[in-house]
């Protein structure tokens, strides 16, 4: 079934092939290139099953952002997946302190994240 | 800027210190035992303490210098000073001039490599929604049902070619049926012939008779005159009856002549419309095998369209997957560039401190630690022990 996502990466490209492979499932995708930039869209866009984002991005990091959403009564129980190069354990049991559901690291094959945006949305 | 420490500036010994404050604190405890003087005492026992503490740090500063010192010396031991004022000097220019270039040429080639991978995301998924709109149809579900409906209407077509086979078949022996009862008519109609000629042979036969009954008659005088009337009305029916006889016989000879050149003419018909079946029926099963083959392409270009479709599919999954190198890439690129400010700008503020640059290299090893995000700086910073390459993509759900 088709689900509205929020994909927050500051890097284009990786924007461009994370679409590409959530459109191609049929989902709709909303674009972000860092966290104040997600917020807003958040605001924009009332109906948003599932956010995907990066964590190292400049003026704000996933990891804050995923926090100021979840603040948002709206976005209180939004599941969160984490899509990052990063791979350390302290980084992770942060996602995860702050309601973080998934940890996906970079590079990512497509099947992988369309199975946890199965799961997850 | 180095700095020496001798021992020439060592504070005297804690022992004296201790030994010079107990003879004070004897000499007043003998000639004076007022509270003022427990006061003095407890006043100089504190004095004692600070002393101790401070003479503790001092040597414990001291000792570390003193290391630090010993370091700096085993240092220039190794390269004779002024050899090793001129390499460092020109180390430091060198690195000074190199830096920069080093920082310029990996921003630009980091944000070349990002704009190109961007690009070429870009027509990926172009190429992907071009091929996505083409095959809009070609899903399984979709050929399935289409396969399905045109299975259906080519089983019907059968049934109705089937149906009219059957037709003109039945028809064929309708027609040949007919013409046998017809024929048997014209053979009905020769039996009527005959039964005519045996009437006329009767009629003869009478007439005959009437003759002679007419000539017995005769013999009989004036008592065969009623009985001559009777055979002359005998002979005329006879005649008669031979006359129509006749007529009758050449009527049927007429109509079975006619009969048989309208049986003749629908033999012909006949024949010539079974080879005209013979043809449809011939028309019917090549259109009928037409179809079928038609059917065997479609279906054998859906199949290699399906095909076509997941090869496309897969190759676009592994396109998403290796172009996310750029990003790895990019953030490694984007370290090492803040690394290099960072000992830039360490290198200009110790620039006449080489101890303080010896100690400035562990800060931008820690700095360099901490800015690490892949496994790829990791490994080069000795904090990973296993081969990043062999790093899959891992989810992991909490």
């Amino acid at each position: 079934m088709s689900k509205t996502i929020l994909v927050v990466d500051d890097s284009a490209s990786v924007r461009q092939v994370v679409s590409l492979a959530l459109k191609s499932a049929g989902h709709q995708v909303i674009e972000a290139v860092d966290g104040v930039d997600a917020l807003k869209k958040l605001d924009d866009n009332k109906k948003v099953h599932l956010i995907v984002s990066d964590v190292n991005m400049p003026n704000m990091d996933g990891l804050s952002f995923v926090k100021a959403a979840k603040a948002k009564a709206e976005y209180r129980f939004t599941p969160v997946l984490m899509l990052t190069t990063e791979s350390g354990e302290d980084k992770k049991a942060e996602g995860k302190a702050i309601g973080v559901k998934a940890w996906l690291v970079k590079p990512f094959k497509p099947e992988l994240l369309l199975s946890a945006v199965t799961k997850l949305a | 800027m180095e700095f020496m420490v001798s021992d020439a500036t060592k504070s005297p010994p804690v022992s004296k210190l201790v030994a010079a404050t107990g003879i004070i604190v004897a000499l007043t405890a003998q000639y004076a035992v007022s509270a003022s003087v427990y006061a003095l005492l407890l006043n100089a026992a504190s004095l004692l303490s600070l002393v101790i503490f401070y003479q503790f740090q001092f040597n414990r500063q001291h000792s570390s210098l003193l290391q630090q010192q010993q370091a700096h010396r085993q240092l220039l031991k190794k390269v004779p000073p002024p050899e090793y004022e001129a390499a460092y000097n020109c180390l430091m220019d060198n690195l000074d001039a190199v830096l920069p270039v080093w920082q310029c040429i990996l921003a630009t080639s980091n944000e070349d490599m990002t704009n190109a991978t961007q690009a070429l995301s870009e027509h990926f998924s172009d190429i992907n929604f071009a091929v996505e709109q083409g095959m809009q149809n070609a899903n399984d579900d979709a050929v399935q049902q289409r396969q399905q409906r045109i299975n259906k209407v080519a089983l019907a077509a059968r049934d109705s070619f089937d149906t009219l086979k059957v037709a003109i078949e039945t028809g064929g022996k309708r027609d040949t049926e007919t013409l046998n009862v017809l024929e048997q008519l014209v053979s009905g109609l020769q039996s009527v012939e005959g039964r005519v000629s045996e009437v006329q042979k009767i009629a003869s036969q009478i007439n005959l008779l009437s003759l002679n009954a007419a000539i017995e008659a005769a013999r009989a005088g004036e008592a065969g005159r009623g009985f001559a009337v009777v055979a002359d009305e005998v002979r005329k029916l006879a005649n008669f009856s031979a006359e129509i006889g006749q007529q009758i016989n050449s009527s049927v000879n007429e109509f079975g002549e006619q009969l048989k050149a309208a049986i003749g003419q629908a033999r012909t018909s006949v024949t010539e419309s079974r080879g005209q079946q013979q043809q449809n029926l011939g028309v019917i099963d090549s259109t009928m095998a037409q179809i079928s083959s038609e059917l065997d392409v479609i279906s054998s270009d859906t199949s290699s369209l399906l095909a076509l479709r997941q090869q496309v599919a897969g190759h676009m999954q592994e396109v998403v997957y290796h172009l996310q190198f750029q990003d790895r890439l990019s953030q490694v690129l984007q370290h090492t560039n803040e690394a290099l400010e960072e000992l830039q700008q360490l290198l200009e503020r110790n620039k006449y401190n080489k101890l303080g640059l010896l100690a400035s290299a562990t800060e931008l090893l820690e700095h360099m630690q901490s800015r690490a995000t892949t496994d790829l700086e990791r490994k080069a910073l000795g904090m990973l022990h296993q081969d990043y390459r062999n790093t899959e993509s891992e989810l992991t759900f909490f």
